[in-house]
């Protein structure tokens, strides 16, 4: 069986992983550390308002910023469930150069995918709600093909022979 | 159990019931009690809650659509996983 076979449960793992973990740092960092944007800060929008309508859409943007966590939470969950069902298969190596690099592919997925979704086609907000946003939403997009390229180029030069593969038929023999 | 541990399980659920049944949640629930609450329960929960929750979605369900396909649909095209290889996540 070839080797880019035996590994797929581990990249889809590591990748559905990192698509998790790409929205947790999209929400963490820039909706709440930074500030940037929220959710549907283009929609309902958190800036140079009357104060009483400036409440009410920062809390109807930390409803839908919650949704948002709800759902990553959801894939980050079934990013563990097949990184287990992965390491209890006998077939697949544990090569941790192709689970960093499936965790940074899905991590730029998400960029990519979140980018061009809902800063240029859906327009719901865009990286920072300025005039000129499209600056960092490009840089967004580029941030996504870098962490793409840098999974792909992790996956495709992983070795899992020497140890490991010698670990991987110790465990299929058994 | 004497009558001193009764009359406390009772107490305890008379003061469970009162929280949970009395005005205690209700006070706690921002959209409730305020005619900002009230503005923002409106806007969360109108018309546009089934298009909003539709677009804050959407980029999660492309990226799952495409996962699902490069695990199933892929498959197909590669050699077949030997049977009974799978031993589940029985690894504790």
């Amino acid at each position: 069986m070839n080797d880019s076979y035996r590994r797929r449960p581990l990249i889809v793992a590591g990748t559905v992983l990192g698509v998790g973990m790409g929205g947790f740092v999209d929400g963490i960092l820039f909706h709440q550390l930074l500030q940037l944007h929220n959710m549907l800060s283009a929609k309902y929008p958190t800036r140079d308002l009357p104060y009483e309508q400036l409440v009410i859409n920062l809390e109807v943007n930390m409803f839908w910023d919650g949704m948002f966590h709800a759902m990553t939470w959801l894939i980050t969950a079934i990013g563990i469930f097949l990184l287990w069902s992965a390491c209890g298969r006998a077939d697949v190596p544990h090569s941790t150069q192709s689970l960093f690099g499936s965790v940074c592919l899905g991590w730029g997925l998400f960029n990519l995918v979140e980018g061009i979704v809902d800063h240029h086609i859906l327009h719901l907000h865009h990286v920072t709600e300025s005039a000129n946003h499209i600056t960092w939403d490009i840089a967004f997009l580029a941030s996504g093909l870098f962490l793409v390229s840098l999974g792909m180029l992790c996956i495709t030069r992983a070795k899992v022979g020497g140890d490991n593969e010698a670990l991987t038929n110790e465990r299929l023999t058994k | 159990m004497n009558i001193q541990d009764r009359n406390a399980i009772a107490s305890s659920i008379v003061c469970a019931l009162y929280v949970l049944l009395g005005n205690a949640p209700l006070e706690a629930c921002p959209y409730c009690n305020s005619d900002t609450g009230r503005s923002v329960r409106a806007e969360i929960f109108g018309n546009a809650f089934a298009l909003n929750l539709g677009l804050v979605a959407s980029p999660l369900v492309v990226l799952l659509l495409v996962l699902m396909v490069v695990q199933f649909g892929l498959r197909t095209k590669t050699t077949p996983s030997s049977p009974g290889i799978d031993r589940g996540a029985s690894h504790e």
